[in-house]
């Protein structure tokens, strides 16, 4: 009997997203590296520390890109984009509150959104990101068992 | 192989994407150093804390001028 693989199928279209999400952001602020230290500097909560995050999230996002395309490392990185997504969506609710005249340093055409847009944009994502986890446990235990009981 | 397809194809995608996005013109920085005298004009200098008082920024991407008091980041209503 074949195992049921929509939960793996499922997983992988969220991680499909996430790279296409984290990849794309992080190269957008490697482009204008300029234009993103400038634009992160006027934040009052991240500004004093714009030249250090300016490197460290794309790296981060870098990092976490390769964690999903590695298959043996996918529920790694899909726990790492997760966590991820709760910093930004964060950053974007205290943005929201305090600070919402000021400009989006998300990097690419996501800078476009508004902050609300934003922050509906980054709780799907986190949304997709929690499920992807809990099908991943169970494409796990699905391919385990298929693996012991003969076809 | 086909569990590493879909990534791909969006790490494609990705690559793709940012390399045919526009570049943005540059951010440009106005600030008026101590909060008196002549506005200046930076493309990297920034407003930062305590640096400056007044501060604008033009941000194309939202296609506005903003401006804030260093200190707090606190936007003023209307420009000096």
């Amino acid at each position: 009997m074949k195992p049921n693989r929509l939960p793996l199928l499922l997983t992988e279209i969220v991680a499909a997203l996430f790279v296409l999400l984290f990849l794309y952001t992080a190269l957008s602020k490697l482009k204008d590296m300029n234009g993103f230290v400038v634009a992160m500097q006027q934040s009052p909560l991240i500004g004093s520390a714009a030249h250090l995050l300016s490197w460290f999230i794309p790296t981060v996002e870098l990092s976490v890109t390769i964690l999903l395309i590695i298959p043996r490392m996918r529920s790694i990185g899909l726990v790492a984009s997760t966590l991820l997504m709760i910093f930004f969506t964060g950053y974007v609710v205290y943005m929201i509150l305090y600070s919402s005249k000021l400009p989006c340093t998300c990097g690419g055409i996501i800078e476009a959104m508004s902050w609300k847009a934003h922050l509906i944009f980054n709780s799907m994502f986190l949304l997709l990101g929690a499920a992807a986890i809990i099908f991943s446990k169970n494409a796990f235990i699905m391919i385990n068992r298929s693996s012991r009981i003969p076809e | 192989m086909k569990r590493i397809m879909l990534v791909m194809i969006a790490a494609v995608m990705a690559v793709g994407l940012s390399a045919f996005t526009p570049p943005e013109p540059p951010v440009t920085v106005y600030f008026q150093d101590g909060g008196t005298g002549p506005w200046l004009s930076a493309n990297l200098t920034p407003c930062q804390a305590g640096s400056v008082q007044q501060c604008i920024v033009t941000t194309p991407s939202h296609g506005d001028e903003q401006i804030f008091d260093a200190p707090n980041g606190n936007p003023y209503t209307s420009k000096p």
